[in-house]
């Protein structure tokens, strides 16, 4: 007598909810993605006990050939920075919700080159404090 | 002759290249993203020229090629940050906290970054003076 061979069952992969994971995924990354303003070419300084700052600002930049970006965008010079950086201000001061702080609203995240001279950096974060921002330093967590 | 209704199908929306799509979407967010803490510290800086100056009994830390001296007395860093700590700055009013930030000479963004931060940990005010405001 022969026997039968005994049927084997196919596996079956689940995969009707992968596309729901794969939103799910998506947004994730978009909450939690921060895409740079600016990239900019320079060695950022270092000192201990720095601060967690928050990223809901102005960006102020110096790269290392003493180029200045406010957003991203090319400024001449301090002066200029100065206007920029007033004329952000009073536009967040009108888009934000009156429930955020002036103090958040004024934020300006400074970035600057740490081989940058007196002259270059100086004139900039005079200029930001005259347009009225609250300077948030960057570096790294370092001797 | 009657004519014979045709029979509508039903339309389909083709979804199976969804996920695929979502994939795609997925590696480019986690390849754009940054998911790095910025560091640093909050400072409002009262910008002007010596003649701003409070009072003749503000602390001036002058910052000249390289070196550093708190009220003409040269220090080391480590003795600046001990200095700082030893006045006691978050106890006092606000015009007593600030400290006066020179520069002359060659100074780069590294050594004045390091003061800055020193000055912001003992509970000080920075007071920087422009270049720019002193010519």
């Amino acid at each position: 007598m022969r026997k039968h061979k005994p049927k084997k069952n196919k596996i079956m992969v689940p995969v009707a909810s992968m596309g729901d994971i794969a939103f799910l995924l998506i947004i994730f990354f978009m909450v939690c993605s921060n895409f740079a303003k600016n990239n900019l070419d320079l060695d950022p300084p270092t000192a201990e006990q720095l601060e967690k700052l928050e990223q809901t600002a102005i960006t102020v930049g110096i790269d290392r050939i003493g180029r200045i970006f406010v957003d991203g965008a090319l400024h001449p010079d301090a002066k200029a920075v100065e206007q920029s950086v007033q004329a952000k201000i009073e536009m967040r001061r009108r888009l934000l919700s009156p429930n955020d702080s002036d103090d958040k609203i004024r934020q300006v995240i400074f970035r600057a080159d740490r081989n940058l001279n007196r002259d270059t950096f100086i004139p900039v974060m005079a200029a930001i404090s005259k347009g009225g921002g609250i300077i948030a330093a960057t570096g790294l967590e370092g001797p | 002759m009657r004519r014979q209704k045709g029979q509508h199908a039903e339309p389909d929306v083709p979804v199976s290249s969804f996920s695929d799509i979502a994939f795609l979407l997925i590696i480019f967010f986690i390849l754009a993203t940054t998911l790095t803490q910025l560091r640093g510290f909050y400072t409002e800086i009262p910008a002007g020229d010596k003649s701003d100056a409070p009072s003749d009994k503000t602390n001036v830390v002058n910052l000249y090629d390289g070196n550093i001296s708190l009220n003409d007395e040269q220090l080391s860093l480590e003795q600046l940050a001990q200095k700082l700590t030893d006045m006691g700055l978050r106890d006092k009013s606000d015009n007593d906290k600030v400290i006066l930030l020179e520069t002359s000479g060659e100074v780069n963004y590294q050594l004045y970054y390091r003061v800055m931060t020193m000055i912001t940990n003992a509970g000080g005010a920075i007071a920087m003076v422009d270049p720019e405001s002193e010519e």
